[in-house]
């Protein structure tokens, strides 16, 4: 639970740090997977949002969409992410519904 | 839903009608500080009000803009007006005109967190597209500053084609500027221009959220310096504590065990005080007043019904207040946050957690806080169990039955108390996950909730919150209660006996007194009080529902009441101090518990035994009797239909578990 604390977000090189989008090109090609299996302090791109009820919607309004930048602070069932430099709470039920391309790479 | 294609027209038309009634309206995200500067432009002379026809609620004030005088309104905190969420339907309709009874907002203020620009545009971009006239609140310029975040405002004012107006709710820098552009948007209404550029994005395919979120980030790169909210430090290190997964659990016990020790601790005093004045009204009114009808309705009737509904009063403003500061510091996000996996369990989203913990207290504020919950059905299931939990106005009843249980037995005296309170937790939880099963089918909504920034919360946005929300309960509830306080005593006044010539036993009963020689005014008096009740409309109708109650172990006496806390549940006590003729005075006193001890069937055996007692504790843990409760119900479902399926279902579970609990008792001993 405390693993954050090795892995401030300098280390990363963080493009949520640096103010730099990149776009799913800039990343070397990485297996797309579900938000949920993201990595502690990781950051993904997200490639596509399935479902269509209103929690997706919520979820979509919160930042969580296609081309936006996510990056896992703690994971688990509920998960805390960061998007849009906010940090949401989020069912494992939903991050399912969530395709993200990771970027750990870039 | 796609952008619209940007207005080229720049529309300029004074419009002189406006300056009578001009109406603005603040709209933003959640924690973009939109209610502080709400606050800020109004006072103390905001009103709660409902959207015509909604249960969703918002502030408004009349206030002077300079000359002028204008109605604010305060639109809900939202993310998006796609109309999902009642919320959302209620923002979208009032800011194009579509409301019933309305017209579109003269002005829309915008309030937008800079140190969150990018998320905060896409809001932005939807309420642009509506094309109202809109000056852009760019709030939270001091934390922005402190942040290091450095923002063009003039920049971002062409972009978003409106304009742009830096400033702090906090600190009240910028609210003039603000005025005066609001001042000049009633002059001239100016629509926004969104430059078309921006309305282009190659890359989104076919998510209408891409879009705008591509458009927002576009936006903040032309006019932020360092457009990436850098995560506060803060937040991080003490969330590492308070989300965790067990010690997150620990301190949410801590943080509400503290809320409640507060409540009950510093509640105790200002409770005393309301009652003493109370006491003091009655006796002073009633040396007054004629010693007829009239005096009878004021001293009997309506200062100790309302009396009985304002010693709580103190409570629930403790709980309002408490619960707004914990709101606006963050912390209830991470409550929702750690128990929403538990909550699940029981088919009830986390979010469900604070509210059902705050019926503790009270089920009224208890019952308002559930408007963070979004789905519909998750929320309804929570309104619907809330009562079940113990609220303080069953303390009296509990310590009553624990009193006449145990009395030389603190230990079980409290075991009692604590399986009182176990029973409706168990019975909450129960009837939530039945409710979800069967009534109000679907899944719970799984979490979805911002977490935002800890931040010190402001005691003045408490305070005002506080006042407002203990208005509406004075109100709700005071006008239910006077109501049925005056229904009340007129069924245990009317009809009236006829004190010269009262009934035989009466008689009887008042020569044996005579008898014994004592010098018993007092006495004599309990005896025709009680004669009286039983004479009355309220005494009758006990003996016609006695065999009703029989299965539970009452007699005429607990029923009448039972009848008599149909309105509020502690009146129990005091109703049977006057059955059992020992007046209001002996409520409190041993002398009550000595009349219930010794009171008995007609073959003599005790009617307040263990059977009994413990049928009647399981009665009031479960039973609604509660009706300022039904009325906050009706006013948050929008109807009377869930108020008295509500009424309904409890009362039904209060008598089916208290006459299981008299069987088994009565086996068992």
């Amino acid at each position: 639970m405390f693993e954050l604390d090795e892995q401030p977000n300098e280390q990363m090189g963080s493009p949520l740090a640096s103010g730099d989008i990149p776009s799913p090109a800039v990343c070397r090609p990485a297996p797309a997977i579900s938000l949920g299996e993201l990595s502690p302090n990781h950051i993904a791109v997200v490639l596509k949002v399935t479902g269509e009820d209103a929690d997706v919607a919520r979820l979509k309004a919160l930042g969580v969409c296609q081309g936006r930048q996510v990056q896992m602070v703690q994971s688990g069932d509920p998960m805390i992410i960061r998007v849009l430099g906010t940090r949401i709470g989020l069912a494992a039920r939903l991050a399912a519904e969530v395709r993200v391309q990771p970027c750990h790479s870039c | 839903m796609t952008l619209a294609a940007p207005d080229r027209t720049k529309s300029r038309t004074p419009n002189p009608a406006l300056s009578q009634h001009a109406t603005v309206a603040l709209i933003g995200n959640p924690n973009a500080g939109k209610t502080s500067l709400f606050n800020r432009l109004t006072g103390l002379r905001a009103r709660t009000a409902n959207f015509a026809g909604t249960t969703v609620e918002h502030r408004r004030a009349a206030t002077l803009l300079g000359q002028r005088r204008i109605e604010l309104i305060d639109l809900p905190g939202l993310y998006s007006l796609d109309a999902a969420t009642p919320e959302e339907r209620v923002a979208h309709s009032t800011l194009i005109g579509e409301a019933t009874g309305q017209t579109p907002p003269d002005v829309v203020v915008l309030v937008v967190d800079a140190t969150n620009l990018e998320r905060n545009l896409f809001l932005t971009g939807q309420v642009l597209e509506l094309q109202r006239p809109v000056v852009v609140a760019l709030n939270m310029m001091d934390e922005a500053r402190r942040g290091k975040i450095d923002i063009d405002s003039d920049e971002l004012s062409r972009q978003l084609g409106c304009k742009v107006v830096p400033l702090s709710a906090r600190t009240g820098e910028g609210l003039d500027e603000l005025k005066s552009e609001i001042t000049a948007l009633l002059d001239a209404q100016s629509l926004p221009r969104v430059d078309a550029t921006l309305h282009s994005c190659d890359t989104c395919g076919t998510c209408p959220y891409a879009a705008r979120f591509h458009w927002a980030e576009g936006v903040t790169k032309q006019s932020v310096t360092s457009p990436q909210p850098l995560p506060s430090r803060h937040t991080e290190n003490i969330d590492r504590l308070l989300t965790h997964r067990v010690f997150g659990l620990l301190s949410v016990g801590v943080v509400l065990t503290a809320i409640f020790l507060l409540i009950f601790w510093i509640a105790q005093y200002p409770m005393e005080m309301i009652d003493g004045i109370f006491a003091w009204a009655g006796e002073t009114v009633a040396g007054r007043l004629p010693d007829n009808i009239l005096g009878s309705l004021v001293v009997d009737g309506i200062i100790p019904g309302v009396g009985g509904m304002l010693i709580f009063l103190p409570q629930i403003v403790i709980l309002f207040f408490l619960l707004a500061l914990l709101e606006d510091s963050g912390y209830m996000a991470r409550a929702a946050f750690v128990m929403d996996k538990l909550m699940h369990k029981v088919g009830l989203p986390g979010k469900a957690f604070v509210p059902m913990l705050s019926g503790h207290a009270c089920a009224i504020p208890a019952i308002m806080s559930t408007r963070v919950i979004e789905d519909h059905r998750d929320r309804l299931a929570t309104i619907l169990v809330v009562p079940l939990m113990s609220c303080s106005a069953r303390v009296p009843v509990y310590a009553m039955v624990a009193a006449l249980l145990f009395p030389r037995q603190p230990l079980y005296a409290s075991l009692t108390f604590v399986g009182a309170y176990g029973l409706g937790i168990v019975a909450a939880l129960v009837m939530g996950f039945l409710f979800r099963r069967t009534l109000l089918p679907g899944r719970t909504s799984p979490l979805v909730i911002e977490l935002p920034n800890y931040r010190l919360p402001s005691l003045r946005d408490a305070l005002l919150l506080t006042l407002d929300r203990a208005w509406v309960f004075v109100r709700r509830a005071g006008t239910v209660i006077l109501g049925i306080s005056i229904v009340l005593w007129a069924l245990a006044t009317f009809p009236q006996m006829d004190e010269t010539n009262p009934p035989a036993t009466v008689t009887a009963q008042l020569s044996e007194l005579e008898a014994t020689g004592a010098a018993a005014d007092e006495a004599r008096e309990q005896i025709l009080s009680r004669a009286a009740l039983e004479h009355s409309a309220l005494g009758r109708l006990g003996h016609t529902i006695e065999p009703v109650f029989r299965p539970l172990g009452f007699n005429w006496e607990i029923a009448v009441g039972v009848l008599a806390s149909f309105a509020a549940r502690e009146v129990v006590v005091s109703t049977l101090a006057v059955v059992y003729g020992v007046g209001e005075e002996g409520a409190e006193g041993d002398s009550l518990y000595g009349a219930l001890r010794s009171s008995v069937w007609p073959d003599g055996t005790p009617v307040f035994g263990f059977a009994t007692c413990m049928s009647l504790l399981v009665f009031f843990v479960l039973a609604m009797q509660c009706l300022p409760t039904n009325a906050v119900t009706r006013r948050e479902t929008g109807g009377w239909r869930w108020p008295i399926f509500q009424i309904v279902y409890m009362t039904a579970l209060a008598y089916s578990a208290a006459w299981l609990t008299f069987v088994i008792a009565s086996s068992l001993t």
